[in-house]
């Protein structure tokens, strides 16, 4: 159960740094999730913990033990891939068994004839089959030990390739976006059943994904990165509800946070566009920032309440709540208000009868919800209103 | 979007004539299948002409033969002498020892370029600087001619000059007839075959080893697994399939081989390389017995096509094996 640190560890392909200053210390038993778009390194971060890609520079440790150079099969780890990467020649009982079996291997075994039987041998042993038959009732998979992976379902190949990385019982489970290759429907359940695993057996994993849903569902704590840098580290919560930068606040959320440019003067924000009054008293000293505001924390305004005047351009029905893109400000001149648009602003909210195609409605937004984020740098400006901080250790 | 049936007509305008004028629609169908038939013929009538003139009448002729005492000096004028021949043929050392040359060539040859080969196709498939290079020095061989190998071999075998009993002079070895000694004839003569003809098998199998993914031997990697146990669990099973297959070609090329061995040893020393292909050519032309030579090459025949039963067996056998799982 090891403690891992990463300290300023760099990976480079010809020159070309894919991971840079990797900095992070991640408990024991946690479910760690790696976040980040497609080719911001995050699988290579994971190949690096896993020994299978060489660190470039830094130091990662297991427990205070520099690991950089030790073999995969000595770091007491399993990797599920992607792919799955079941043998497929061998049946889902020997795929599953094949860890013990090359574990109970010795290098004389080698010889001609022997190796043959001594696996054999091995693979009948009583703490095999029945270390073997243990995790495929774990994982539901006793009726299909027999069959070859080809003809298995996508969620039953996965299920295998999670029993062969049970079967040894490792320290840390590597997962590198083992659910990508499944329907909707089939990754939901196997998002449950993986963190079912991991409660059970409570062990460290490392989850490697591109999807927000599976981070936030799964994780204890997940490390935001992009083009190979940390962009944020923290619990779901922290990450949702306290983005480090803009690109968190966007990456995270479906769809993510609105971010208005705006301009504080005297503790008043208002849109740099249409020039409508954001917040007011705002703890903010004069200058241009981001507005950022959950689609979830806006709302449309109730009668007589203030608010920055929208006008709705899309309507996405999603069954029990509806997503409206709202344009800030209104083409209507006579009402005092520029026709200069700002940007789309999204809201989840209920459905409700003025949210059609075009129709002028008032946002009122949660105050408490509302983050601001530096103009120029894109980072989140220090609390307003007693929001806290972020927890994570971005070192 | 509009769509239109395959005579490119809209649905309603093509489905009413249809109905009205079946029977004469119908007649014009079968027409257009017959004519789609002859085409189809047509197509595959010059491979079947090239392959009745060039193969099957020679095959018929060489057995027809095989019941004559044909001599080369008169082909076509030899009386008819029943199972004769063939029952000399089977009575006589010869042919048997023919048979075990054949036999010992073929299993020597497949078994050299197979493990040559899949040991070449495993080297150059791994990533290491000068690795393209390497690749085609080993593909080289197979790129030569056949008789500069053989005329090659033949200085290199050379007793007195040859490179290798040079070479072995300088360790203080005596020479060695290669190719005029019995007991080095025929490993001589597998030797040349072998270094002419694993660039093919290395070059198959490492087809088949590049679409291994990276992820199985990683996955190998992780559960434990050495480079050996990496090859034989993983990667062998994988090519499994193509070695049978490779195994099969080289069989039979190895028993109709002709040029390598003709050239080198003509059959000697003491007939220890006379396989069945150089017999029927020695019978024919040297002892100009067509008769006879035929009669060796149809039982040459039926021994290739034993062999070749016998793999394709095994190749249904695995293939029900693989789909039952």
């Amino acid at each position: 159960m090891p403690r891992m640190v990463f300290d300023q560890v760099t990976k480079s392909f010809g020159g070309d740094p894919v991971i840079a200053d990797f900095s992070a210390e991640i408990e024991d038993r946690e479910f760690l999730v790696l976040l980040g778009p497609s080719g911001c390194g995050k699988s290579t971060m994971l190949r690096m913990i896993a020994g299978l890609a060489d660190v470039t520079g830094g130091a990662i440790s297991f427990d205070g033990e520099v690991v950089n150079d030790l073999e995969p099969k000595e770091r007491e780890i399993a990797f599920v891939f992607q792919s799955y990467a079941l043998y497929p020649h061998m049946t889902v009982a020997q795929n599953i068994a094949f860890p013990l079996l090359m574990n109970a291997f010795r290098p004389w075994y080698h010889l001609p004839v022997v190796s043959a039987v001594m696996k054999r041998a091995i693979a009948r042993r009583p703490e095999v089959a029945e270390r073997v038959a243990e995790v495929a009732r774990t994982l539901e998979l006793t009726d299909y030990l027999d069959r070859r992976p080809k003809s298995l379902s996508g969620g039953q190949r996965q299920r295998v390739a999670l029993a062969r990385s049970l079967v040894r019982d490792p320290s840390l489970y590597l997962l590198d976006e083992p659910l990508s290759n499944l329907d909707a429907k089939l990754r939901t359940q196997m998002r449950s059943e993986i963190s079912g695993l991991h409660r059970r057996v409570r062990k460290s994993f490392v989850y490697v994904t591109h999807d927000q849903v599976e981070a936030m569902t799964m994780a204890t704590r997940i490390i935001v990165l992009d083009a190979g840098r940390i962009q944020q580290i923290g619990t779901p919560e922290e990450i949702y509800g306290e983005p480090a930068n803009t690109f968190v606040a966007k990456f995270i959320g479906s769809p993510g946070m609105n971010l208005i440019p705006a301009t504080a003067a005297d503790g008043r924000v208002t849109d740099a566009r249409s020039g409508q009054v954001l917040d007011r008293g705002a703890d903010l000293a004069d200058g241009d920032y981001l507005f950022g505001i959950r689609p979830e924390a806006a709302r449309l305004a109730a009668d007589g309440e203030a608010g920055p005047a929208a006008t709705v351009t899309t309507v996405e029905h999603l069954g029990g709540e509806v997503v409206a893109g709202c344009e800030l400000g209104e083409p209507d001149a006579e009402a005092g208000l520029t026709v200069d648009l700002g940007g789309t602003v999204f809201i989840r909210t209920a459905p409700h009868p003025s949210l059609t195609g075009r129709g002028r409605v008032r946002l009122a937004f949660d105050r408490g919800a509302v983050r601001y984020f530096r103009a120029d740098t894109g980072q989140r400006v220090p609390a307003t209103r007693g929001t806290p901080q972020p927890q994570g250790s971005i070192r | 979007m509009s769509y239109r049936t395959v005579d490119g007509a809209p649905p309603g305008r093509a489905s009413a004539p249809r109905e009205a004028h079946r029977p004469a629609r119908g007649r014009g169908t079968r027409s257009r299948r017959r004519a789609g038939r002859l085409l189809g013929y047509a197509f595959i009538a010059p491979a079947v002409l090239y392959l009745v003139v060039f193969l099957v009448v020679p095959l018929l002729q060489g057995i027809a033969m095989s019941f004559t005492d044909a001599k080369l000096i008169n082909p076509t004028g030899g009386d008819p002498v029943g199972v004769d021949n063939y029952a000399s043929t089977l009575t006589a050392d010869r042919f048997w020892n023919s048979l075990l040359a054949t036999v010992l060539y073929t299993t020597a040859t497949v078994a050299g370029t197979v493990v040559l080969g899949t040991a070449a196709a495993v080297l150059v498939n791994r990533a290491f600087r000068g690795r393209a290079l390497l690749r085609s020095l080993l593909a080289f061989p197979y790129a030569m001619p056949t008789v500069a190998v053989a005329l090659v071999f033949a200085w290199m075998y050379n007793q007195s000059n040859g490179a290798f009993n040079r070479g072995l002079g300088i360790l203080g070895i005596g020479e060695t007839g290669w190719l005029t000694d019995p007991d080095w004839g025929m490993a001589s003569v597998v030797a040349a075959t072998v270094w002419k003809v694993f660039p093919f098998v290395m070059l198959v199998v490492l087809a088949a080893l590049q679409s291994v993914s990276a992820e199985l031997y990683e996955a190998a990697r992780i559960d434990g697994a050495d480079a050996l146990n990496t090859f034989r669990s993983i990667v062998l099973p994988h090519l499994a399939p193509t070695l049978r297959i490779v195994a099969l070609l080289m069989t039979i090329w190895s028993i109709r081989r002709f040029e390598i061995i003709f050239l080198l040893t003509g059959g000697g020393p003491v007939e220890t390389t006379n396989t069945l292909v150089i017999n029927v050519y020695r019978t024919a032309f040297s002892d100009q017995n067509l008769g006879v030579a035929a009669t060796v090459g149809a039982l040459g025949l039926v021994v290739s096509l034993a062999v070749t039963c016998v793999f394709l067996l095994v190749e249904r056998r695995e293939t029900k094996r693989e789909e039952a799982l």
